[in-house]
């Protein structure tokens, strides 16, 4: 008896205590399931690799790079100009290397790049430490560029202290469009080539894109309203998107459908897919894959009743993206607008560097 | 008879072996419901800050008609309800009739007899909206939505409207309710918005509700019958710190701070980086350039504060030599600056530390950090955007971009928003 | 199973049934006294309440106006202000206050309401009070002009009056005119009052009574004759009158220390209302009686803080927050500052300087009627934040004013405390 007692308050002591350790445990997992789940790569924040999906150097169009150390050591980053895929779908790689000194901000035009030049005249394009040998980018390029932190050798590094903004201007027109480059931060400070964007080394890209947009073809309100409109302006976007999953080493090369639901003020929606290789740039509303769903019923075959819409972009890898929108009046003056798209969950992806 | 009867131990026992699954299933629920917390310009989130709107339809500010399109989307698959504030940062002149006939202003030399261009008050004016599952809206801040439905078919499809007869062409008005947002036209109105995600229904429909389903952008247009410029930026979005669609206590929200019970939203950064040309700055002979950053606060007191507080920021700029220098500026509830005069008044920005006389670089990298006052003020975090402006020397066309600004590190203490 | 009793247990459990219920009754009866004790003694304090229907011991009128060169209305303007007692026996004593809430136009100098008055200028405000005493007689109305106020010599019962006997042919004002101590037989008179007009024209601002006691030791009224003054005020505006009835702040019981007037539960006078309530036509809203589109709907508001210190002269302070109803249920707010006083000239002025974008606007709101729901917040301590209003709906064609009509706003709830400072 006095032995089965003592067993039961043992027990209830052991009960008591798992009791509190699962405590313990939940506490610790919430926050640390709030920690996992908080990403900080974004396009509001410093990272260890950028990512610019649209650079170009077509017609009058021209792109001037921002980069920044935020930090206070020197910082080795490793850059490659993608291209547009070929007829296979492969992308291209150029690569270069910067160097940073702290807190130094540097810009070049892609059109021109950037030498090495101590003789640069005060105020002029190239004035200031010159991070390393640029080169430019030849006429008509569409493409991308990504960056990567990486030490005096070259390996992977994750400082967490590199940010971007790119600047995309028509030297024609005047017009010009700004977007800030997306960040993905390390997590471990053990880095590996390949880069493991899953959580583990590196934050993972993101898993769905969320678009607000004017379907094409939709008349703009403000033109109509305070300008040259008389019924005749003209919206249209044009959507870029760079695959997260990058052998810079080996080019890349990667295919994948995109699916999309597109919703308009009236709650209808209107789903779809395109294909995406390793970086895409898409009019939308003006491909076979987007024509009725991102059109608006004023162009023959649109679907969307409204001016203002939503498209959420389900991606079967990590995919960042960035939107140019297009804004037209009856003369055809033009003014555009670039915006970094919303983003949401979470994708896997690997960056394999040279 | 006796019955059996289990023993008091057993009971424990028993009960003990219904409270481990029970713990468990609790753990789960707890791990589930704690997310993320940002303060992002991409995740959607449960409070959106639009820090900049502009109308300005005579076009008396910048020589051009203004005007900005506000975007807001529930991404969520649940209806949601959404309660909004314009605050009004508008400068007004002390004396005179200033750019609009109620006293809007740039500089002193825009008002008579010896007024005072200044920020007299932030007026703030709310309105709700209610969103369908996974519905956007859009409207020009100048018209405000005053109708009831949207113009389908017909020569303007997708116009507001509230009869058949506001549609041209032989378009038909369909119903379509998402509240009522106040016109800022007529007049100048420079300021910002802000929204947030709330319960909707109930006694007291405006209390925030611990949910992240809302994006947003706007788009700041200058347009006449000759020019088409355009700029759009991503609203900062402040998550939730729970996403559980449970109600919060009141209409304070808490932005992070020290005490980890009271938080409610994400924090507001202790810095603020913008990387920048320097103001006249050459891009190229026909593109000289120059920035304007527009300041707020992250905490308010919207609708109670009738003196809103003061906030102290300090700016560090280095240049592409990594040459440092400093400078401060202190602003209430709302400012739009160029950047050159946040250290020199308008006529001298040629002596700024932000233009490139000075600097001698294209480049350069400011880090704002706000600075902690000693009034009492509630939190000192702040939010920004910043726009470039294009000018052509040779004919003065000006074209811009807008873009958001890089946030960095945690500060200690909380921000609130209160209304 | 089944028990068995017998017929002695039987009447005993009976007998302890019924004892137990008699006690269970005898304690409910007594629960149901003392509740009922409870309630009276409760309703003597929930009974002081803000009325604008029934005589109290402190009477608000929110707005008084004074522009007789027609400065700021399309008319000269005056404020016909009645003050009367319903004490049935005996005299009553009101200390009144005239707060002098009218701004200066920073452009010249001129009076001003608010900046529409100033051509361009900013209208700087100011406070000031003045401060008299009316003396009532039993049951009776006293009315007079706010520009002119009432001197001595011109209220009714003055006198002079007569000596007792045998001297009752001498006239007298007081005993030491009467010989051989006799003394004078004053009666009920309003001796020792005197109104004075208003101090500038032209003016706005509010005036504030409280029922003392009287005689040579005068304090603020809460005996068992408190609440026996009401007031009302009619503005003319020209020939068009505009009549509100005067707000009233009964009186609790508590006596007054320190000239520190509570207005709180539990404090010496009612407490402000939580809310007050506005039910309005949106301005610009088209008359629907005749459709007349030219023929229109504007409303004028005036808040006064409840709280104000007239000893140190620091006037209430709070921010008045409005909630906006249209009858499509949907909602608008905005707020602003209650300085002192609040004046909006129309509604559609209060959260815009441009009536066609304000939401009081009815091309906003997008329907005829509303309401609004005003509350004071953040006062500045140990003043509180409480509001007190009265409403002015007009008719307008073309623009000019044809038509007029003041009313008193509704209240609901009780506000936090608001305090009264006497000097």
């Amino acid at each position: 008896m006095r032995g089965r007692t003592a067993r039961r308050i043992a027990m209830r002591a052991l009960y008591r205590s798992w009791l509190l350790g699962i405590g313990m445990l939940c506490v610790f997992a919430g926050a640390a399931g709030s920690q996992a789940q908080q990403t900080r790569s974004g396009t509001d924040r410093p990272g260890s690799i950028l990512m610019f999906p649209k650079v170009v150097r077509t017609g009058q169009r021209d792109t001037i790079v921002q980069i920044t150390n935020t930090g206070n050591s020197i910082n080795w980053v490793h850059c490659f100009y993608l291209s547009a895929p070929d007829g296979s779908g492969y992308c291209g790689a150029v690569d270069f290397e910067l160097v940073l000194t702290r807190q130094q901000p540097t810009q070049w035009r892609v059109s021109q790049g950037r030498r090495v030049d101590p003789t640069d005249s005060f105020g002029s394009a190239g004035a200031g430490f010159d991070p390393g040998l640029i080169p430019p980018v030849p006429p008509g390029f569409q493409g991308a560029l990504v960056c990567v932190e990486v030490d005096a050798n070259g390996n992977p590094l994750g400082q967490n202290r590199l940010k971007g903004e790119v600047t995309i201007m028509d030297d024609s027109t005047g017009d010009v469009s700004k977007y800030n480059a997306f960040a993905v931060a390390p997590v471990s400070e053990n880095l590996s080539n390949p880069l493991a964007l899953d959580g583990s080394e590196y934050e993972t890209c993101p898993g769905s894109l969320t678009l607000n947009f004017s379907p094409r073809g939709s008349l703009d309100p403000v033109i109509e309203n305070l300008g040259n409109g008389n019924l005749s302006s003209f919206i249209s976007t044009n959507l870029t998107l760079l695959s997260c999953n990058l052998d810079l080493a080996a080019g890349v090369r990667s295919n994948g459908t995109v699916s999309y639901i597109v919703y308009d003020e009236f709650e209808s929606s209107f789903s779809g897919s395109f294909p995406h290789q390793c970086w895409t740039t898409i009019d939308l509303g003006n491909t076979p894959q987007t024509t009725g769903q991102f059109r608006s019923t004023l162009l023959t075959g649109g679907a969307i009743a409204t001016i203002f819409a939503q498209a959420q972009l389900t991606l079967p890898t990590g995919l960042v993206g960035v939107a140019e929108s297009f804004h037209a009046d009856q003369a055809g003056v033009t003014g555009s607008a670039a915006s970094n798209l919303h983003t949401g969950g979470a994708r896997s992806a690997t960056i394999r560097l040279p | 008879m006796w019955r059996c009867k289990r023993s008091e131990g057993d009971m424990k026992n028993a009960r003990m072996a219904i409270r481990l699954p029970v713990a468990l299933l609790a753990c789960g629920l707890l791990a589930s419901t704690a997310v993320g917390q940002k303060v992002s310009t991409e995740e959607a989130a449960g409070y959106l800050v639009f820090p900049k709107v502009v109308v300005d339809p005579s076009g008396a500010l910048n020589g051009v008609p203004m005007d900005t399109v506000i975007r807001i989307t529930n991404t969520s698959g649940q209806p949601s309800s959404v309660h909004c504030f314009y605050l009004d940062g508008t400068p007004r002149c002390t004396i005179g009739a200033g750019l609009d006939g109620d006293g809007a202003c740039r500089t002193n030399d825009d008002c008579a007899g010896g007024g005072i261009c200044t920020l007299s008050s932030c007026q703030a004016i709310n309105f709700d909206l209610n969103l369908t599952a996974n519905q956007p809206v859009g409207w020009r801040a100048s018209e405000g939505v005053v109708t009831t439905g949207f113009c389908v078919g017909g020569t303007s499809p997708g116009f507001p409207c509230s009869v058949d007869n506001d549609c041209t062409g032989g378009g038909v008005c369909q119903a379509q309710d998402i509240g009522r947002v106040p016109p800022l036209a007529p007049g100048i109105f420079q300021g910002e918005l802000k929204c947030v995600q709330v319960v909707g229904s109930g006694n007291d429909p405006n209390i925030p509700v611990n949910r992240n389903d809302l994006v947003g952008n706007a788009s700041i247009y200058r347009v006449n019958n000759a020019i088409v410029d355009v700029q759009t930026y991503n609203a900062v979005g402040v998550q939730a710190v729970r996403s559980d669609g449970s109600s919060q206590n009141d209409t304070t929200l808490v932005l992070a701070g020290e005490n980890a019970q009271d938080r409610e939203y994400a924090g507001c950064s202790a810095q603020v980086i913008v990387d920048h040309f320097f103001d006249s700055a050459l891009l190229s002979a026909a593109r000289e350039v120059t920035s304007e950053i527009t300041l707020v606060p992250c905490s308010e007191r919207l609708e109670v504060d009738d003196n809103p507080a003061v906030h102290t920021l300090q700016f560090v700029v280095f240049n592409e030599f990594e040459q440092r220098m400093s400078a401060s500026t202190r602003f209430r509830c709302f400012r739009e600056v160029q950047l050159s005069q946040l250290d020199r008044r308008p006529g001298q920005e040629a002596f700024s530390v932000f233009n490139v006389g000075v600097q001698g670089t294209l480049a350069g990298q400011t880090v704002i950090r706000p600075v902690l006052s000693g009034d009492g003020n509630p939190g000192n975090g702040i939010l920004a955007i910043v726009e470039e402006f294009h000018r052509n020397p040779n004919n003065n066309a000006v074209r811009s971009a807008a873009f958001n600004i890089h946030l960095r590190g945690d500060k200690r203490q909380a921000d609130t928003v209160a209304y | 199973m089944v028990t068995i009793r017998t017929r002695s247990q039987r009447a005993r459990l009976s007998s302890e049934r019924s004892t137990a219920m008699k006690k269970m009754w005898q304690a409910a009866a007594r629960m149901g006294v003392g509740a009922g004790v409870a309630l009276v003694a409760m309703a003597g304090i929930a009974n002081a309440r803000s009325t604008t229907n029934r005589p109290a011991s402190i009477v608000v009128w929110p707005k008084i106006v004074v522009d007789t060169s027609a400065r700021w209305l399309v008319a000269p303007t005056d404020t016909r202000v009645m003050l009367s007692s319903t004490n049935a026996s005996g005299i009553k004593q009101a200390h009144c206050f005239y707060i002098n809430a009218t701004g200066h136009c920073s452009n010249d100098g001129a009076g001003c309401r608010d900046a529409t008055d100033c051509g361009g200028g900013e209208c700087v405000p100011s406070w000031n009070e003045t401060d008299f005493d009316v003396v009532l007689t039993q049951e009776q109305p006293l009315a007079w002009y706010a520009s002119g106020g009432l001197a001595r010599g011109r209220f009714p019962l003055e006198g002079p009056f007569r000596c007792n006997a045998p001297f009752v042919n001498l006239q007298c004002f007081s005993d030491a005119q009467c010989p051989n101590n006799v003394g004078c037989n004053t009666g009920q008179s309003n001796l020792g009052s005197a109104i004075p007009p208003v101090p500038e024209d032209p003016f706005i601002g509010a005036l504030v009574c409280i029922q003392f006691t009287g005689g040579s030791q005068s304090v603020p009224d809460q005996t068992a004759t408190q609440d026996k003054l009401y007031g009302d005020a009619t503005i003319l505006t020209g020939l068009n009158p505009a009549r509100y009835n005067a707000v009233g702040l009964e009186a609790t019981g508590n006596p007054v220390s320190n000239g520190e007037l509570v207005l709180a539960d539990g404090g010496n006078y009612a407490s402000c209302p939580g809310v007050l309530i506005l039910s309005h036509m949106f301005d610009g809203a088209v008359d629907p009686i005749t459709n007349v589109p030219v023929i229109q709907y504007s409303s004028d508001l005036t808040l006064v803080p409840c709280s104000n210190d007239f000893s140190t002269q620091t006037p209430g302070r709070s921010v008045a927050q409005f909630l906006v109803f249209n009858e499509f249920e949907q909602r608008f707010s905005t707020s602003r500052t209650v300085d002192c006083l609040f004046h909006a000239t129309q509604l559609s002025r209060i959260d815009t300087r441009n009536p066609a974008r304000s939401i009081f606007s009815a091309g906003v709101a997008g329907t005829l009627g509303g309401q609004t729901r005003i509350r004071g917040v953040g006062g500045v301590s140990p003043l509180g934040s409480g509001l007190l209003g009265v409403a002015q709906a007009n008719l307008d064609f073309f623009g000019l004013r044809i038509g007029s009509a003041a009313y008193d706003l509704h209240q609901q709830g009780n506000g936090r405390s608001d305090l009264m400072i006497l000097p």
